[in-house]
């Protein structure tokens, strides 16, 4: 055999080598033939020579056996391994049966980690994450006014809708859009009301979403009568069945017919989710001339040389050029151009990223439970790690073995995650408000579930892992000769301040949820200056070419409001143009008579408000605080007359009394109206929004023909169903002008719920969160606690029999558990502190300092602290000392 | 007898080999010089096909190698039955006396076939 260099000899130390094999056992055969021929009487180089020749061609016999050497290794080492995992596999799988309650907890501890935080992360990736549905979304914006007020969001006005368009050079399309809306569909099957929004056709290009089907809108279509409309994906599949022949049939839009031109693609979505079809705006709509009523949404696209920054510049350019030249109108009034992405997710930011932190504390705290559990278990396993390493389990057999065990438990932790994760995600966007935008899209990202799978397994692995890392410094002799378990303190002091740090962030969670607990109640509890019970609405808006003059307008409503009180069910009735579902109200500054305002036009600053009807006040069980309410004789052609509420009334009159006094829009132009009433505050858009000042006007003593909108609020008797009710009005209004579908119906209630509704869902979540905190809280203060006393016995049973008294133990149990919680409190209430600024916004009528809040969570926490000492306590002292010394 | 073939067909040398080690574990030369000794030098194995064909069977299970020291103090791989090949040896053994049979009754037909002609 050739000689190996030393090398290779030790080169078999990592595994065996087939080639070098080979060459082996062909020299062998070699030299034994060769020996023989040498025996026959032949030399040896004839020997080599005929030997060789007989044998063939080595090399490639070489490498044909070591190829073959190969598989055979592979093969071998690949059963070997399998082997071991399968025995790996069966132990643990026996020892978690062993335990089936720690395997439990840790199960359900790494299934709700996961599936909790990946369901959220889910969620909150489709709402802020994910881009829009649109061509190259991050260059679309949404360009607002601003009002002098401050108001930063305000729509836009026509005339600035048709300038902008002309003006603009930062955006290669701007369009305006309005809605959504609700339309009535009448022909196609059943009469029902669609969701639909108006836009211009530039914003369909802005948008640069082609169509499933046909066309969008084009500039002819907002040049006739408008009678056009583009389909949404959903709404062509349950109308229309995906019917391809949809293109070119007429539906009954409010009355008008109406051809499908296109159908959108699914997932297109324009403004929010939920709009069915859209419609042109016509130019007619477009006055360039109206600069007060400010009613569009508008949306540009930017060009491809502009940026964000650029197109902010020069839109502030243009509104200074406009205030120059419409100083009347645009005095005081700027421009916002915001992303669309942002301007969509704004709202619903700091929600978001508060559920995000919250799951990353229940994360936290899973894993806190799931290591304090593998630790727990792990530190009395050392009497059986002794016995294995005796019997000859190297300790990286050991180790491997424990690794196997805590990933069986990942596993199956894992597949509950799996499992819970879309099943949280289904039941989260079941209670979710309607508010949220881009809610549709939510699937469960399976990144997230990666990542949070990657973190608790890591988790899992590396606690599970622990006990054999202590092997190393154990002393195994000791262990098998009875000595005491060699856990080194540290361990301890390790579990205990994870405990505490678990506590921690329980408390977090529970000062949270506690703090909007008690928003909610604060908002319950607001007094909304009117009687939202039983009150429903329902809101029109008058075509002006049929009612083209406020007599006209006033009439049809004083009629409609008749013919509503004489609807079964109906206590009392009335219309108000600035209420629920007609949005935010109209601004108007005015003049005092007799005074004259800082502002450069003379006039104090605007405010809103709002036409009635007589009975408004009554309808609504609102106060007047001082005069009268409005009256059948306050008509057109009697004695203007004005009601305003409290809040205007102190701001203006603090000293005085503003019964008596007058006031005018335009002093010169439009009379002189007289204060007749002061009415109490009313809360008419959302319990949580401060109501803002309010001047009140008889609807018959308008003078603008444009505000030809109402809604008209009906209070129901007790047990009667507002749905009915509104149907009835819905019939009742029909019979008075058949060409007039209402626009939106509901009941106040539910528009408030819908107001309110981002705050219960943060707050029901926040609760969720820390219900199950508490909960895997309890579960690791419970573990710690008793198996704590179960390494303790003999010490316990030493102090009993010296005359310690079943008291004295429990009380050090109990004692030992309040240390750990009230430590954990503490550390958990300075953290919410130092993070309540962050809720602050989110809060209503308390502060994120509360000190009831935190007195309650304290208690809460050694509530728990007690309930989880209780078993263990028990035990202790029922502890016979004799056994416990006896054995171990 | 096979001599002009390419050697002997590769079932067959299986079989001898494991024949061969039926009497006890021996290296690939011992293997060889035992199958030329037995068939009085008429099999020459070709060698070239005695290697590959031990490593085959011991990829297949049917052999086990093992090195150790061959009768002149060398280094020798060693190989032995597996309780597996012991199975295959029989299995083979039997497959090789049907075939030895039944191509013997071919060889001593008596009857012609329908379409030769008359004569041996």
């Amino acid at each position: 055999m050739k000689d190996q260099p030393v090398w290779r000899r030790y080169a078999r130390i990592f595994g065996a080598d087939p080639e070098a094999d080979a060459d082996a056992e062909l020299q062998f055969h070699l030299a034994m033939r060769i020996r023989d021929y040498m025996a026959r009487g032949m030399s040896e180089q004839e020997a080599r020579a005929a030997a060789e020749a007989r044998l063939g061609d080595l090399a490639a016999i070489r490498r044909e056996c070591a190829a073959t050497g190969v598989k055979t290794e592979r093969r071998r080492s690949r059963r070997e391994r399998l082997g071991s995992l399968r025995q790996d596999l069966h132990y643990g799988a026996r020892a978690l049966v062993r335990a089936p309650g720690f395997a439990l907890m840790a199960v359900l501890t790494l299934a709700v980690g996961i599936g909790a935080t990946t369901a959220i992360f889910s969620l909150v990736h489709a709402v802020l994450l994910a881009p829009l549905p649109y061509g190259e979304p991050d260059r679309l914006v949404r360009i607002y006014e601003t009002s002098p007020q401050g108001a930063d969001r305000t729509v836009v006005s026509p005339g600035n809708v048709v300038d902008w368009t002309e003006r603009a050079r930062s955006f290669s399309q701007l369009g305006a859009f309005s809605g959504p809306y609700g339309v009535s569909l009448t022909g196609s099957g059943d009469p029902s009301r669609v969701t639909a929004a108006e836009i211009q056709p530039a914003v369909a290009h802005a948008l640069g979403v082609p169509p499933r089907l046909g066309r969008v809108f084009v500039d002819e279509d907002a040049e006739g009568a408008g009678d056009v409309t583009v389909l949404s994906h959903a709404f062509w599949q349950e109308r229309f069945g995906e019917d391809p022949d949809v293109l070119g049939r007429r539906i009954v839009l409010n009355d008008h017919p109406t051809t499908i031109v296109g159908v959108m693609g699914p997932g297109f979505d324009f403004p929010r989710q939920g709009v069915e079809l859209w419609l042109p705006i016509v130019a007619a709509r477009i006055d360039p001339n109206e600069r007060r009523s400010h009613n569009f949404g508008v949306v540009a696209r930017l060009a491809p040389s502009a940026t964000l920054e650029g197109a902010r510049a020069e839109m502030e350019t243009i509104a200074r050029l406009l205030e120059q030249e419409h100083p009347e109108f645009m005095t005081g009034w700027g421009v916002n151009v915001v992303g669309l992405h942002d301007d969509i997710t704004a709202s619903v930011r700091p929600l978001l990223i508060l559920l995000l932190c919250g799951v990353c504390v229940v994360l936290l705290i899973a894993c806190g439970n799931l290591a304090n559990l593998l630790l727990a278990r792990g530190v009395g396993r050392d009497r059986e790690f002794a016995v294995r390493g005796a019997l000859g389990a190297g300790r990286g057999r050991i180790a491997r073995q424990l690794l196997t065990e805590s990933a069986l438990l990942a596993l199956m932790g894992g597949a509950g995650a799996v499992l819970l994760a879309p099943a949280l995600l289904g039941g989260l966007l079941d209670v979710a408000p309607a508010g949220i935008p881009r809610l549709d899209g939510a699937t469960i990202d399976a990144r997230m579930l990666l990542f949070t799978g990657g973190v608790t397994v890591a988790c899992a692995l590396l606690f599970g892992l622990a006990p054999a890392l202590r092997l190393a410094r154990a002393n195994l002799q000791g262990l098998l000769r009875g000595a005491r378990d060699a856990s080194p303190a540290g361990h301890a002091r390790l579990r205990g301040g994870l405990l505490i740090a678990q506590v921690a962030l329980s408390v977090l969670l529970l000062v949270g949820t506690g703090l909007f607990v008690r928003s909610f109640a604060a908002m319950q509890a607001t007094e909304l200056g009117f009687d939202e019970a039983g009150l429903s609405y329902i809101t029109v808006n008058l075509p002006l070419p049929r009612y083209p003059e406020s007599p006209q307008q006033s009439d049809f409503y004083h009629r409609l409001v008749e013919r509503a009180q004489q609807v079964p069910g109906v206590l009392s009735a009335a219309g108000t143009s600035h209420g629920p579902g007609t949005g935010a109200g109209m601004t108007f500054s005015f003049a005092i008579e007799g005074r004259v305002a800082q502002n450069a036009s003379g006039r104090e600053d605007d405010e809103l408000l709002t036409a009635v009807t007589p009975g408004y006040f009554q309808a609504l069980r609102q106060r007047i605080v001082r005069g009268r309410a409005f009256e059948e004789r306050d008509r057109a052609d009697a004695v203007p007359v004005v009601i305003i509420s409290e809040s205007l009334a102190r701001k203006h009159w603090p000293e005085g009394d503003a019964l008596g006094e007058r006031i005018s829009f335009r002093p010169g132009e439009t009379p002189w109206m007289e204060i007749v009433g002061v009415a109490e505050d009313a809360r008419i858009e959302s319990p949580d929004v401060e109501p803002r000042p309010l001047i009140y006007i008889p609807f018959a003593q308008k003078s603008w023909d444009w505000l030809t909108f109402m809604s008209i609020v009906t209070r129901v008797g007790e047990g009667v169903d507002p749905a009915s009710v509104n149907v009835a009005l819905r019939a009742a209004m029909l019979e008075l002008d058949p060409d007039l579908p209402p626009l939106s119906m509901g009941t106040v209630r539910e528009a408030f719920r819908g107001n309110t509704a981002s705050r219960s869902f943060a707050m029901t979540l926040v609760a969720g969160f820390a219900a199950i905190a508490l909960l895997l809280s309890v579960v690791g203060l419970y573990g710690f606690l008793s198996y704590a006393v179960l390494r303790q016995r003999q010490e316990i049973g030493v102090r009993l029999a010296l005359g310690a008294t079943g008291r004295d133990v429990v009380w050090r149990v109990l004692g030992r558990s309040l240390k750990l919680s009230l430590a954990g409190a503490a550390l958990g209430t300075l953290a919410a502190a130092g993070a309540s600024s962050i809720v602050e916004s989110m809060l209503y009528g308390v502060s994120a300092l509360d000190t009831w809040t935190y007195v309650l969570t304290v208690l809460v926490v050694m509530t728990i602290a007690l309930a989880a000492a209780f078993i263990p306590a028990w035990q202790a002292a029922h502890i016979s000392p004799l056994q416990a010394l006896r054995s171990e | 007898m096979f001599e002009d073939d390419r050697g002997l067909l590769q079932g067959t040398l299986d079989l001898l080999i494991l024949k061969t080690l039926c009497w006890g574990p021996a290296h690939g030369y011992g293997i060889a010089r035992w199958i030329e000794h037995t068939t009085d030098d008429a099999l020459s194995v070709e060698e070239g096909s005695l290697y590959p064909a031990l490593h085959r069977m011991e990829s297949k299970g049917w052999i086990e190698p093992e090195w150790g020291i061959s009768e002149n103090n060398r280094k020798a791989k060693f190989y032995r039955l597996t309780t597996e090949g012991h199975a295959q040896f029989a299995r083979k053994t039997r497959g090789w006396e049907r075939l030895v049979r039944v191509v013997d009754s071919a060889l001593s037909a008596r009857e012609a076939p329908a379409w030769a002609e008359q004569g041996p």
